[in-house]
């Protein structure tokens, strides 16, 4: 009787402290939902939907969680997910621009061999 | 026991749990933390990623030692986990930001060769129109030169046919102040009786008009010749007509000398009777024959013998 009250009891203390332990203490973490948002934007007008959309669907759908954890007042898991989407997005919206710098480099190359080629020609006719 | 007894003792065990859960031992693997180690090793290691992202870098460093501190501490898994993620995302965009900076150094590059190929081509270009307009303007000059000398030939030959004309005017109205006809054996000046006295051979000095005039043409024309042919009429012996045609016709060359005509330019015929002009049966007629005819040659200084 005592030890499965002492048990009880410990078990009670444990899921209290992982409970004080949770959301109640982070306030809802709507700056940093704002900042993610803009983030994901950002990345968009960078063409990471075409060049980057594993990352950019990650960090969309992440935004999404986090605006349904911070209805629920799971204010923790909301602030862990923003931050999550947005490096994610920041991650796309790199990953874009490297994608388009190459992309620049390969047409440059293109352009260089085609005129190169074009004076051989005139050269020998 | 009391109650008080009992809770005190189950509050001390509990507490005592909690610690001795806490310190057991060493922190929980965490794979993710793992992941995001092994990431950012291998990233610092890479002199690209560090020369081109240094500052991403450092931030994933930093949110590392985050996740680390708090693994040592025995936080709770989630937590730890999520500090990892974060570093790992952050270690991904380190690298991307060095990719990218390179590319764009590539891009630079690739620009300034393209505009090198540019100029070779546009100077290669350059120069070939360069060839061809200095060809062009050579070939136009050698033809502009060709055009300038057939110009002046023509010019030359108008100007010499012009002056040919010129000359030609002018020695028709010599001609015609010669009172001079044109012959097929020259120009013929005659010299009537009337300039001699009867008989004689002396030339009278109304005949100076003619000689002077004669001698002007033969200054300007200085390749022609005379011919001075000397004649009489049918009355009086052969050979005394014969003398005094030939006395008669030197003394018109006299004359002409005198008057500034080359010597060597003057022949002398006395033709005596011969080749009389008009009847001699007549005074008229016999007046005509007894002449001297003055024969100007060609430019050639050619006369054409009597027939």
């Amino acid at each position: 009787m005592r030890t499965l009250s002492l048990l009880n009891l410990l078990l009670l203390l444990l899921v209290a402290g992982s409970l004080v332990g949770c959301s109640s203490k982070v306030p809802p973490p709507t700056q940093k939902l704002a900042l993610s948002e803009a983030a994901i934007n950002q990345a968009e007008a960078a063409g990471a939907v075409e060049f980057a959309p594993l990352e950019m669907r990650s960090s969309r759908e992440k935004l999404v969680q986090a605006r349904e954890a911070m209805t629920k007042e799971e204010n923790q898991k909301a602030l862990y997910l923003a931050e999550q989407a947005e490096v994610d997005a920041r991650l796309a919206e790199a990953k874009a621009r490297t994608a388009k710098a190459q992309k620049t480099v390969d047409v440059l190359q293109e352009s260089i061999q085609t005129l190169k080629k074009e004076i051989e020609r005139k050269a020998n006719p | 026991m009391n109650r008080n007894n009992r809770f005190v003792c189950s509050f001390a065990l509990v507490v005592l749990t909690s610690v001795l859960l806490a310190s057991c031992g060493p922190p929980i693997k965490n794979v993710d933390l793992e992941k995001a180690q092994a990431s950012f090793a291998a990233a610092k290691m890479d002199p690209v990623v560090v020369k081109n992202a240094p500052l991403e870098l450092q931030t994933a460093e930093t949110s590392l030692q985050t996740a680390e501190r708090l693994w040592k501490a025995d936080a709770k898994p989630a937590e730890v986990s999520h500090q990892a993620y974060l570093s790992l995302q952050r270690t991904a965009i380190a690298k991307e930001i060095a990719n990218q900076k390179v590319a764009e150094e590539s891009v630079e590059a690739a620009n300034s060769a393209r505009a090198r190929v540019l100029l070779e081509a546009r100077t290669y270009e350059a120069d070939e129109a360069n060839k061809t307009a200095e060809l062009e303007r050579r070939k136009a000059q050698e033809q502009a030169t060709l055009l300038a000398v057939k110009t002046v030939e023509g010019q030359q030959s108008a100007e010499a046919a012009l002056a040919a004309e010129a000359r030609a005017k002018q020695l028709e109205a010599e001609v015609a102040q010669l009172q001079a006809i044109k012959s097929e054996r020259g120009l013929v000046i005659t010299l009537g009786d009337v300039l001699f006295d009867t008989g004689q051979a002396e030339l009278k000095g109304s005949a100076m008009v003619t000689i002077s005039k004669i001698a002007n043409f033969m200054r300007t024309y200085p390749t022609r010749t005379l011919l001075v042919e000397g004649f009489t009429d049918s009355r009086g012996s052969e050979t005394y007509n014969l003398d005094l045609s030939e006395r008669r016709a030197n003394a018109v060359r006299s004359a002409l000398t005198a008057s500034g005509v080359e010597v060597s330019r003057i022949a002398v015929r006395g033709y005596g009777e011969s080749y009389p002009v008009a009847s001699n049966e007549t005074p008229v007629g016999r007046q005509l024959n007894r002449r001297v005819e003055v024969i100007i040659s060609d430019e050639e200084g050619r006369i054409v013998e009597r027939r």
